[in-house]
Protein backbone atom coordinates (compact mmCIF):
# COMPACT_ATOMS: atom_id res chain seq x y z
CA UNK A 1 0.00 0.00 0.00
CA UNK A 2 1.22 3.50 -0.72
CA UNK A 3 0.76 6.35 1.68
CA UNK A 4 1.13 9.18 -0.80
CA UNK A 5 0.55 9.00 -4.52
CA UNK A 6 0.63 11.42 -7.42
CA UNK A 7 -1.03 10.06 -10.51
CA UNK A 8 -0.25 12.04 -13.69
CA UNK A 9 -0.63 15.32 -11.88
CA UNK A 10 -0.30 18.66 -13.65
CA UNK A 11 -0.65 22.04 -12.08
CA UNK A 12 -0.53 25.68 -13.04
CA UNK A 13 -1.18 28.86 -11.11
CA UNK A 14 -3.82 31.28 -12.39
CA UNK A 15 -1.34 33.09 -14.60
CA UNK A 16 -1.21 29.96 -16.72
CA UNK A 17 2.43 28.92 -16.75
CA UNK A 18 2.62 25.18 -16.14
CA UNK A 19 4.51 24.53 -12.90
CA UNK A 20 4.10 20.78 -12.50
CA UNK A 21 3.84 18.56 -15.53
CA UNK A 22 2.62 15.00 -15.49
CA UNK A 23 4.04 14.03 -12.11
CA UNK A 24 3.63 10.43 -11.01
CA UNK A 25 5.20 9.10 -7.86
CA UNK A 26 4.37 7.21 -4.72
CA UNK A 27 5.71 7.07 -1.21
CA UNK A 28 5.36 4.05 1.07
CA UNK A 29 4.20 4.16 4.69
CA UNK A 30 7.71 3.93 6.20
CA UNK A 31 9.67 5.67 3.53
CA UNK A 32 11.72 8.85 3.77
CA UNK A 33 11.86 10.63 0.48
CA UNK A 34 13.89 13.70 -0.38
CA UNK A 35 12.58 16.19 -2.89
CA UNK A 36 15.52 17.98 -4.44
CA UNK A 37 15.75 20.63 -7.11
CA UNK A 38 16.98 24.16 -7.74
CA UNK A 39 15.06 27.29 -6.66
CA UNK A 40 11.74 27.48 -8.44
CA UNK A 41 11.79 23.82 -9.50
CA UNK A 42 8.36 23.25 -8.02
CA UNK A 43 9.15 21.49 -4.74
CA UNK A 44 6.93 23.67 -2.57
CA UNK A 45 4.12 23.57 -5.10
CA UNK A 46 4.24 19.78 -5.15
CA UNK A 47 4.19 19.54 -1.37
CA UNK A 48 1.25 21.91 -1.08
CA UNK A 49 -0.88 19.53 -3.10
CA UNK A 50 -0.77 16.80 -0.46
CA UNK A 51 -2.85 18.61 2.17
CA UNK A 52 -4.89 20.15 -0.64
CA UNK A 53 -3.66 23.71 -0.26
CA UNK A 54 -3.43 23.49 -4.03
CA UNK A 55 -5.59 21.13 -6.05
CA UNK A 56 -4.36 19.54 -9.29
CA UNK A 57 -5.59 20.79 -12.65
CA UNK A 58 -5.18 17.29 -14.01
CA UNK A 59 -4.53 13.93 -12.41
CA UNK A 60 -5.09 12.80 -8.87
CA UNK A 61 -3.35 13.02 -5.53
CA UNK A 62 -4.08 10.56 -2.74
CA UNK A 63 -3.11 10.46 0.92
CA UNK A 64 -3.61 7.16 2.77
CA UNK A 65 -6.00 6.11 0.00
CA UNK A 66 -8.06 9.27 0.38
CA UNK A 67 -8.38 11.25 -2.81
CA UNK A 68 -7.45 14.85 -2.10
CA UNK A 69 -10.34 16.94 -3.40
CA UNK A 70 -12.67 19.54 -2.00
CA UNK A 71 -14.92 16.97 -0.43
CA UNK A 72 -12.27 14.94 1.43
CA UNK A 73 -10.09 17.83 2.41
CA UNK A 74 -10.43 17.66 6.18
CA UNK A 75 -9.95 13.86 6.23
CA UNK A 76 -6.84 14.04 4.09
CA UNK A 77 -5.44 16.85 6.19
CA UNK A 78 -5.54 14.79 9.35
CA UNK A 79 -3.08 12.33 7.82
CA UNK A 80 -0.30 14.72 6.95
CA UNK A 81 1.64 17.26 8.92
CA UNK A 82 3.04 20.13 6.93
CA UNK A 83 5.98 22.18 8.18
CA UNK A 84 6.13 25.38 6.13
CA UNK A 85 9.26 26.80 4.58
CA UNK A 86 8.58 30.01 6.49
CA UNK A 87 7.96 29.59 10.23
CA UNK A 88 6.30 32.99 10.46
CA UNK A 89 3.39 31.61 8.48
CA UNK A 90 3.22 28.52 10.60
CA UNK A 91 3.04 30.11 14.02
CA UNK A 92 0.33 32.54 14.99
CA UNK A 93 -0.48 32.21 18.65
CA UNK A 94 1.17 34.22 21.40
CA UNK A 95 3.19 31.50 23.13
CA UNK A 96 4.80 28.30 21.90
CA UNK A 97 2.59 26.16 24.13
CA UNK A 98 -0.63 27.59 22.73
CA UNK A 99 0.58 27.27 19.20
CA UNK A 100 1.48 23.62 19.60
CA UNK A 101 -1.84 23.05 21.39
CA UNK A 102 -3.90 24.65 18.61
CA UNK A 103 -4.13 21.51 16.45
CA UNK A 104 -4.94 18.97 19.19
CA UNK A 105 -7.52 21.34 20.66
CA UNK A 106 -9.25 21.70 17.31
CA UNK A 107 -9.40 17.94 17.02
CA UNK A 108 -11.42 17.78 20.18
CA UNK A 109 -9.00 16.33 22.71
CA UNK A 110 -9.47 17.02 26.39
CA UNK A 111 -7.14 19.51 27.99
CA UNK A 112 -5.12 16.72 29.69
CA UNK A 113 -4.63 14.92 26.40
CA UNK A 114 -3.69 18.21 24.79
CA UNK A 115 -1.09 18.90 27.47
CA UNK A 116 0.33 15.41 27.11
CA UNK A 117 0.61 15.76 23.33
CA UNK A 118 2.10 19.22 23.51
CA UNK A 119 4.76 18.31 26.06
CA UNK A 120 5.69 15.09 24.27
CA UNK A 121 5.94 16.83 20.92
CA UNK A 122 8.02 19.68 22.31
CA UNK A 123 10.29 17.25 24.11
CA UNK A 124 10.72 15.22 20.90
CA UNK A 125 11.61 18.32 18.96
CA UNK A 126 14.01 19.61 21.56
CA UNK A 127 12.11 22.78 22.30
CA UNK A 128 10.49 22.04 25.62
CA UNK A 129 12.44 24.84 27.26
CA UNK A 130 10.68 27.31 24.94
CA UNK A 131 7.23 26.29 26.15
CA UNK A 132 6.24 29.59 27.70
CA UNK A 133 8.29 31.86 25.51
CA UNK A 134 6.54 34.32 23.25
CA UNK A 135 6.86 33.43 19.59
CA UNK A 136 7.63 37.02 18.75
CA UNK A 137 10.79 36.87 20.82
CA UNK A 138 12.19 33.69 19.28
CA UNK A 139 15.11 33.26 16.92
CA UNK A 140 14.61 31.75 13.47
CA UNK A 141 15.93 28.37 14.57
CA UNK A 142 13.77 28.25 17.68
CA UNK A 143 10.70 29.01 15.59
CA UNK A 144 11.62 26.15 13.27
CA UNK A 145 11.71 23.66 16.12
CA UNK A 146 8.41 24.91 17.49
CA UNK A 147 6.87 24.65 14.01
CA UNK A 148 7.92 21.04 13.87
CA UNK A 149 6.38 20.46 17.29
CA UNK A 150 3.06 22.01 16.22
CA UNK A 151 2.85 19.36 13.55
CA UNK A 152 4.13 16.44 15.63
CA UNK A 153 1.54 17.16 18.30
CA UNK A 154 -1.10 16.13 15.78
CA UNK A 155 0.58 12.73 15.34
CA UNK A 156 0.38 12.63 11.55
CA UNK A 157 1.00 9.53 9.44
CA UNK A 158 3.35 11.49 7.27
CA UNK A 159 5.54 14.55 7.71
CA UNK A 160 5.97 17.05 4.93
CA UNK A 161 8.95 19.28 5.53
CA UNK A 162 9.80 22.23 3.35
CA UNK A 163 13.44 23.28 3.82
CA UNK A 164 13.59 22.13 7.44
CA UNK A 165 17.29 22.82 7.96
CA UNK A 166 17.19 26.46 6.91
CA UNK A 167 17.95 28.80 9.83
CA UNK A 168 19.35 26.07 12.06
CA UNK A 169 22.85 26.24 13.50
CA UNK A 170 25.08 23.17 13.04
CA UNK A 171 24.16 21.65 16.37
CA UNK A 172 20.42 22.07 15.90
CA UNK A 173 20.77 20.87 12.33
CA UNK A 174 22.40 17.67 13.60
CA UNK A 175 19.72 17.36 16.26
CA UNK A 176 17.04 17.78 13.63
CA UNK A 177 18.60 15.07 11.49
CA UNK A 178 18.68 12.58 14.34
CA UNK A 179 15.20 13.65 15.36
CA UNK A 180 13.87 13.06 11.85
CA UNK A 181 15.56 9.68 11.71
CA UNK A 182 13.98 8.68 14.99
CA UNK A 183 10.42 9.62 14.08
CA UNK A 184 8.44 6.57 13.06
CA UNK A 185 6.44 8.20 10.28
CA UNK A 186 6.83 8.61 6.54
CA UNK A 187 8.66 11.75 5.49
CA UNK A 188 8.81 13.89 2.42
CA UNK A 189 11.57 16.45 2.72
CA UNK A 190 12.13 19.24 0.23
CA UNK A 191 15.58 20.74 0.46
CA UNK A 192 18.68 22.03 -1.25
CA UNK A 193 20.69 20.73 1.69
CA UNK A 194 21.79 17.53 0.00
CA UNK A 195 23.88 16.52 2.98
CA UNK A 196 20.79 16.48 5.10
CA UNK A 197 18.93 14.52 2.45
CA UNK A 198 21.84 12.08 2.40
CA UNK A 199 21.50 11.58 6.16
CA UNK A 200 17.74 11.37 6.35
CA UNK A 201 16.34 9.98 3.12
CA UNK A 202 16.73 6.63 1.49
CA UNK A 203 15.37 7.91 -1.77
CA UNK A 204 15.76 11.30 -3.40
CA UNK A 205 13.56 12.56 -6.22
CA UNK A 206 15.14 15.19 -8.41
CA UNK A 207 12.78 17.64 -10.07
CA UNK A 208 13.47 20.45 -12.45
CA UNK A 209 10.97 22.79 -14.07
CA UNK A 210 8.08 20.77 -12.73
CA UNK A 211 9.18 17.40 -14.09
CA UNK A 212 10.66 14.39 -12.36
CA UNK A 213 14.21 13.96 -13.65
CA UNK A 214 15.41 11.14 -11.46
CA UNK A 215 14.02 8.91 -8.75
CA UNK A 216 16.18 6.26 -7.12
CA UNK A 217 18.40 5.44 -4.21
CA UNK A 218 20.45 8.02 -2.36
CA UNK A 219 23.95 6.82 -3.24
CA UNK A 220 23.25 6.66 -6.95
CA UNK A 221 21.60 10.02 -7.37
CA UNK A 222 23.53 12.14 -4.89
CA UNK A 223 26.89 10.94 -6.24
CA UNK A 224 26.00 11.66 -9.84
CA UNK A 225 27.86 14.94 -10.33
CA UNK A 226 26.80 15.50 -13.93
CA UNK A 227 23.14 14.86 -13.25
CA UNK A 228 23.09 17.21 -10.28
CA UNK A 229 24.98 19.98 -12.02
CA UNK A 230 22.81 19.76 -15.11
CA UNK A 231 19.86 20.66 -12.89
CA UNK A 232 21.35 23.43 -10.82
CA UNK A 233 22.59 21.44 -7.84
CA UNK A 234 25.96 20.40 -6.49
CA UNK A 235 27.37 17.27 -4.91
CA UNK A 236 26.80 17.00 -1.17
CA UNK A 237 29.66 18.67 0.71
CA UNK A 238 30.80 15.47 2.34
CA UNK A 239 31.80 14.09 -1.06
CA UNK A 240 34.22 16.97 -1.60
CA UNK A 241 36.27 16.06 1.40
CA UNK A 242 37.51 12.84 -0.06
CA UNK B 1 13.45 50.06 20.76
CA UNK B 2 11.81 52.04 17.96
CA UNK B 3 8.13 52.97 17.86
CA UNK B 4 7.08 49.94 15.87
CA UNK B 5 8.87 47.40 18.02
CA UNK B 6 7.30 49.17 20.96
CA UNK B 7 3.79 48.74 19.56
CA UNK B 8 4.39 45.09 18.80
CA UNK B 9 5.69 44.62 22.27
CA UNK B 10 2.61 46.25 23.79
CA UNK B 11 0.18 44.28 21.66
CA UNK B 12 1.95 41.11 22.66
CA UNK B 13 1.78 42.16 26.22
CA UNK B 14 -1.98 42.47 25.89
CA UNK B 15 -2.06 38.86 24.72
CA UNK B 16 0.00 37.82 27.69
CA UNK B 17 -2.31 39.67 30.06
CA UNK B 18 -5.30 37.95 28.54
CA UNK B 19 -3.70 34.55 29.09
CA UNK B 20 -3.08 35.02 32.77
CA UNK B 21 -4.99 32.89 35.18
CA UNK B 22 -6.55 35.63 37.30
CA UNK B 23 -10.04 35.62 38.73
CA UNK B 24 -11.25 38.00 36.07
CA UNK B 25 -9.62 36.02 33.26
CA UNK B 26 -11.44 32.92 34.42
CA UNK B 27 -14.90 34.49 34.13
CA UNK B 28 -16.92 33.11 31.26
CA UNK B 29 -16.13 35.04 28.06
CA UNK B 30 -19.81 35.30 27.17
CA UNK B 31 -20.52 37.05 30.47
CA UNK B 32 -17.74 39.54 29.90
CA UNK B 33 -18.74 40.12 26.31
CA UNK B 34 -22.40 40.68 27.14
CA UNK B 35 -21.60 42.99 30.03
CA UNK B 36 -19.24 45.01 27.87
CA UNK B 37 -21.87 45.41 25.17
CA UNK B 38 -24.58 46.24 27.68
CA UNK B 39 -22.35 48.76 29.39
CA UNK B 40 -21.51 50.48 26.12
CA UNK B 41 -25.15 50.69 25.11
CA UNK B 42 -26.08 52.23 28.47
CA UNK B 43 -23.21 54.71 28.35
CA UNK B 44 -24.09 55.84 24.87
CA UNK B 45 -27.76 56.18 25.80
CA UNK B 46 -27.18 58.98 28.33
CA UNK B 47 -28.50 62.39 27.33
CA UNK B 48 -25.80 64.77 26.20
CA UNK B 49 -26.37 67.09 29.20
CA UNK B 50 -26.64 64.32 31.79
CA UNK B 51 -23.07 64.68 32.99
CA UNK B 52 -23.76 63.62 36.57
CA UNK B 53 -25.60 60.50 35.54
CA UNK B 54 -22.83 59.54 33.18
CA UNK B 55 -20.12 60.13 35.76
CA UNK B 56 -21.66 57.45 37.94
CA UNK B 57 -20.99 54.94 35.16
CA UNK B 58 -17.32 55.30 36.00
CA UNK B 59 -18.00 52.72 38.70
CA UNK B 60 -17.83 49.87 36.19
CA UNK B 61 -14.36 50.44 34.74
CA UNK B 62 -12.98 51.40 38.14
CA UNK B 63 -14.19 48.27 39.86
CA UNK B 64 -13.37 45.96 36.97
CA UNK B 65 -9.89 47.44 36.85
CA UNK B 66 -9.40 46.45 40.44
CA UNK B 67 -10.87 43.00 39.97
CA UNK B 68 -8.65 42.40 36.95
CA UNK B 69 -5.49 43.32 38.81
CA UNK B 70 -4.39 45.45 35.89
CA UNK B 71 -2.23 48.46 36.44
CA UNK B 72 -4.35 51.55 35.79
CA UNK B 73 -1.34 53.70 35.01
CA UNK B 74 0.14 51.27 32.48
CA UNK B 75 -3.22 50.77 30.85
CA UNK B 76 -3.75 54.47 30.36
CA UNK B 77 -0.25 54.64 28.95
CA UNK B 78 -1.08 51.84 26.53
CA UNK B 79 -4.17 53.73 25.39
CA UNK B 80 -2.21 56.95 24.86
CA UNK B 81 -2.85 57.01 21.10
CA UNK B 82 -6.54 56.25 21.26
CA UNK B 83 -7.69 58.47 24.11
CA UNK B 84 -6.51 61.77 22.56
CA UNK B 85 -8.44 60.86 19.41
CA UNK B 86 -11.58 60.47 21.46
CA UNK B 87 -10.95 63.87 23.03
CA UNK B 88 -10.43 65.62 19.70
CA UNK B 89 -13.82 64.43 18.52
CA UNK B 90 -15.36 65.98 21.64
CA UNK B 91 -13.44 69.25 21.35
CA UNK B 92 -15.22 70.49 18.25
CA UNK B 93 -18.55 70.10 19.96
CA UNK B 94 -18.83 73.52 21.75
CA UNK B 95 -18.73 75.23 18.35
CA UNK B 96 -22.11 73.81 17.46
CA UNK B 97 -23.89 73.70 20.79
CA UNK B 98 -24.57 77.15 22.27
CA UNK B 99 -27.44 76.40 24.65
CA UNK B 100 -27.22 77.16 28.43
CA UNK B 101 -27.85 74.39 30.97
CA UNK B 102 -28.05 73.99 34.72
CA UNK B 103 -25.74 71.41 36.31
CA UNK B 104 -25.64 71.01 40.08
CA UNK B 105 -26.80 74.55 40.62
CA UNK B 106 -24.42 76.09 38.08
CA UNK B 107 -25.45 77.60 34.76
CA UNK B 108 -23.04 76.40 32.12
CA UNK B 109 -22.68 76.59 28.35
CA UNK B 110 -24.40 73.48 26.99
CA UNK B 111 -21.57 73.01 24.52
CA UNK B 112 -19.07 72.52 27.31
CA UNK B 113 -21.24 69.97 29.07
CA UNK B 114 -21.99 67.98 25.95
CA UNK B 115 -18.32 68.07 25.06
CA UNK B 116 -17.44 66.56 28.40
CA UNK B 117 -20.14 63.91 28.19
CA UNK B 118 -19.08 63.03 24.66
CA UNK B 119 -15.47 62.64 25.72
CA UNK B 120 -16.46 60.63 28.76
CA UNK B 121 -18.65 58.36 26.65
CA UNK B 122 -15.69 57.76 24.37
CA UNK B 123 -13.30 57.10 27.22
CA UNK B 124 -15.69 54.76 29.02
CA UNK B 125 -16.28 52.79 25.84
CA UNK B 126 -12.57 52.46 25.14
CA UNK B 127 -11.90 51.41 28.71
CA UNK B 128 -14.66 48.81 28.68
CA UNK B 129 -13.34 47.28 25.47
CA UNK B 130 -9.79 47.39 26.78
CA UNK B 131 -10.85 45.62 29.95
CA UNK B 132 -12.50 42.92 27.88
CA UNK B 133 -9.49 42.22 25.68
CA UNK B 134 -6.97 42.51 28.47
CA UNK B 135 -8.72 39.74 30.38
CA UNK B 136 -10.04 37.55 27.57
CA UNK B 137 -8.05 35.96 24.74
CA UNK B 138 -9.19 36.59 21.20
CA UNK B 139 -10.07 32.90 20.83
CA UNK B 140 -12.41 33.10 23.79
CA UNK B 141 -14.05 36.27 22.51
CA UNK B 142 -14.55 34.56 19.16
CA UNK B 143 -15.92 31.50 20.94
CA UNK B 144 -18.40 33.71 22.78
CA UNK B 145 -19.43 35.35 19.52
CA UNK B 146 -20.10 31.89 18.11
CA UNK B 147 -22.29 31.16 21.12
CA UNK B 148 -24.26 34.25 20.14
CA UNK B 149 -24.59 32.68 16.70
CA UNK B 150 -22.53 35.20 14.86
CA UNK B 151 -21.78 33.64 11.43
CA UNK B 152 -18.53 31.65 11.21
CA UNK B 153 -17.17 33.74 8.44
CA UNK B 154 -17.47 36.97 10.44
CA UNK B 155 -15.91 35.43 13.52
CA UNK B 156 -13.00 34.08 11.48
CA UNK B 157 -12.61 37.52 9.98
CA UNK B 158 -12.37 39.10 13.42
CA UNK B 159 -9.83 36.54 14.55
CA UNK B 160 -7.74 36.98 11.42
CA UNK B 161 -7.92 40.76 11.58
CA UNK B 162 -6.56 40.61 15.09
CA UNK B 163 -3.69 38.36 14.01
CA UNK B 164 -3.23 40.48 10.91
CA UNK B 165 -2.39 43.55 12.98
CA UNK B 166 0.61 41.68 14.38
CA UNK B 167 1.72 40.49 10.99
CA UNK B 168 1.33 43.95 9.53
CA UNK B 169 3.34 45.56 12.31
CA UNK B 170 6.07 42.97 11.99
CA UNK B 171 6.26 43.57 8.24
CA UNK B 172 6.48 47.30 8.89
CA UNK B 173 9.29 46.62 11.30
CA UNK B 174 11.21 44.51 8.78
CA UNK B 175 10.71 46.95 5.93
CA UNK B 176 11.68 50.05 7.89
CA UNK B 177 14.70 48.28 9.35
CA UNK B 178 15.94 47.22 5.95
CA UNK B 179 15.27 50.73 4.62
CA UNK B 180 17.11 52.39 7.45
CA UNK B 181 20.08 50.10 7.11
CA UNK B 182 20.41 51.16 3.51
CA UNK B 183 19.80 54.85 4.16
CA UNK B 184 21.98 55.54 7.15
CA UNK B 185 21.84 58.92 8.82
CA UNK B 186 18.41 59.66 7.44
CA UNK B 187 15.55 60.43 9.75
CA UNK B 188 12.25 58.81 8.92
CA UNK B 189 11.41 57.54 5.48
CA UNK B 190 11.64 59.68 2.38
CA UNK B 191 8.18 60.40 0.97
CA UNK B 192 9.23 59.21 -2.49
CA UNK B 193 9.41 55.60 -1.36
CA UNK B 194 6.19 55.72 0.63
CA UNK B 195 4.14 54.49 -2.30
CA UNK B 196 6.21 51.45 -3.04
CA UNK B 197 6.61 50.76 0.67
CA UNK B 198 2.89 50.70 1.25
CA UNK B 199 2.30 48.50 -1.78
CA UNK B 200 5.02 46.10 -0.71
CA UNK B 201 3.64 46.06 2.78
CA UNK B 202 0.15 45.17 1.67
CA UNK B 203 1.31 42.40 -0.64
CA UNK B 204 3.62 40.90 1.91
CA UNK B 205 1.18 40.99 4.75
CA UNK B 206 -1.60 39.56 2.60
CA UNK B 207 0.78 36.77 1.64
CA UNK B 208 1.62 36.15 5.21
CA UNK B 209 -1.94 36.16 6.48
CA UNK B 210 -2.78 33.66 3.77
CA UNK B 211 0.03 31.51 5.11
CA UNK B 212 -1.30 31.80 8.62
CA UNK B 213 -4.81 30.97 7.51
CA UNK B 214 -3.50 27.87 5.73
CA UNK B 215 -1.61 26.85 8.81
CA UNK B 216 -4.83 27.18 10.83
CA UNK B 217 -6.78 25.11 8.32
CA UNK B 218 -4.14 22.39 8.30
CA UNK B 219 -4.46 22.12 12.03
CA UNK B 220 -8.15 21.46 12.01
CA UNK B 221 -9.54 25.00 12.28
CA UNK B 222 -13.13 25.06 11.03
CA UNK B 223 -14.39 28.41 12.27
CA UNK B 224 -16.25 26.93 15.20
CA UNK B 225 -14.00 27.49 18.19
CA UNK B 226 -15.47 24.32 19.64
CA UNK B 227 -12.43 23.69 21.74
CA UNK B 228 -12.83 27.05 23.42
CA UNK B 229 -16.48 26.57 24.19
CA UNK B 230 -16.09 23.00 25.32
CA UNK B 231 -13.61 24.10 27.95
CA UNK B 232 -15.83 26.87 29.25
CA UNK B 233 -18.88 26.30 31.36
CA UNK B 234 -20.83 28.97 33.19
CA UNK B 235 -20.25 28.43 36.88
CA UNK B 236 -22.21 29.95 39.73
CA UNK B 237 -19.67 32.75 40.15
CA UNK B 238 -20.25 33.74 36.52
CA UNK B 239 -23.99 33.99 37.03
CA UNK B 240 -23.57 36.02 40.19
CA UNK B 241 -21.09 38.31 38.51
CA UNK B 242 -23.40 38.82 35.55
CA UNK B 243 -26.51 39.47 37.61
CA UNK B 244 -24.66 41.72 40.04
CA UNK B 245 -23.50 43.99 37.25
CA UNK B 246 -26.79 43.94 35.38
CA UNK B 247 -28.54 45.21 38.48
CA UNK B 248 -25.89 47.80 39.34
CA UNK B 249 -25.70 49.10 35.79
CA UNK B 250 -29.47 49.40 35.48
CA UNK B 251 -29.64 51.23 38.83
CA UNK B 252 -26.88 53.58 37.75
CA UNK B 253 -28.72 54.24 34.51
CA UNK B 254 -32.13 54.90 36.06
CA UNK B 255 -31.38 56.80 39.26
CA UNK B 256 -29.28 59.96 39.54
CA UNK B 257 -27.00 58.19 41.98
CA UNK B 258 -24.48 60.98 42.43
CA UNK B 259 -27.18 63.56 43.28
CA UNK B 260 -28.84 61.14 45.68
CA UNK B 261 -25.59 60.37 47.42
CA UNK B 262 -24.51 63.98 47.72
CA UNK B 263 -27.99 64.88 49.01
CA UNK B 264 -27.67 62.14 51.56
CA UNK B 265 -24.29 63.33 52.78
CA UNK B 266 -25.43 66.96 52.89
CA UNK B 267 -28.35 65.87 55.02
CA UNK B 268 -26.06 63.85 57.29
CA UNK B 269 -23.50 66.56 57.94
CA UNK B 270 -25.49 69.71 57.28
N1 LIG C 1 1.41 31.93 -5.97
C1 LIG C 1 2.10 31.78 -7.11
N2 LIG C 1 1.62 32.30 -8.26
C2 LIG C 1 2.28 32.13 -9.41
N3 LIG C 1 3.43 31.46 -9.54
C3 LIG C 1 3.99 30.92 -8.44
C4 LIG C 1 3.35 31.04 -7.17
N4 LIG C 1 4.10 30.39 -6.26
C5 LIG C 1 5.17 29.90 -6.93
N5 LIG C 1 5.11 30.20 -8.23
C6 LIG C 1 6.06 29.79 -9.27
O1 LIG C 1 6.08 28.39 -9.32
C7 LIG C 1 7.41 27.92 -9.54
C8 LIG C 1 7.74 26.86 -8.53
O2 LIG C 1 7.73 27.44 -7.23
P1 LIG C 1 8.01 26.62 -5.92
O3 LIG C 1 7.80 27.55 -4.79
O4 LIG C 1 7.25 25.37 -5.96
O5 LIG C 1 9.58 26.31 -6.06
P2 LIG C 1 10.56 25.61 -5.05
O6 LIG C 1 11.13 24.43 -5.75
O7 LIG C 1 9.90 25.39 -3.75
O8 LIG C 1 11.70 26.71 -4.90
P3 LIG C 1 12.58 27.11 -3.63
O9 LIG C 1 13.69 26.16 -3.57
O10 LIG C 1 13.04 28.48 -3.97
O11 LIG C 1 11.69 27.11 -2.44
C9 LIG C 1 8.31 29.12 -9.49
O12 LIG C 1 8.67 29.45 -10.82
C10 LIG C 1 7.47 30.21 -8.90
O13 LIG C 1 7.78 31.45 -9.49
MG1 LIG D 1 10.13 26.13 -1.86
Amino acid sequence: MNLLTFDHVSFQYENGLPILQDISLSVGPDESVGLIGANGAGKTTLMKMLPGLLLPNEGQVTVADIVVNKKNLSQARRKVGYVFQDSDSQLFMATAYDDVAFGPRNYGHTEEEVAERVLTAMEQCGCLHLKDKQIYKMSGGEKKLVSLATVMAMRPRCLLLDEPSVALDPRNRRNLISLLNSLPVAKLIASHDLDMIWDTCGRPILIDQGKIIADGDTKTILQDKELLEAHGLELPLRLFKE
Amino acid sequence: MNDISQSIFELNHLDTLAEQNQWMNRRHPLVKLLLTLFYIILVVSFHKYDLMGLLAMMAYPLIVFNLSELSFRKSIYRLRYILPLVCIIGLVNPLFDKEMVLVMGLVLRGGIISMITLILKGIFTVLAVYLLIATTTIEKICGALRLLHMPKIMVTQIMLTYRYIFLLLREVERLTTSYQLRAPGQKGIHFKVWGSMVGMLLLRSIDRSEGVYNSMLLRGYDGNFNYVNRKMAMVQTDWIYLIFWLIILILLRIFPVIQLLSGFFLHLFG
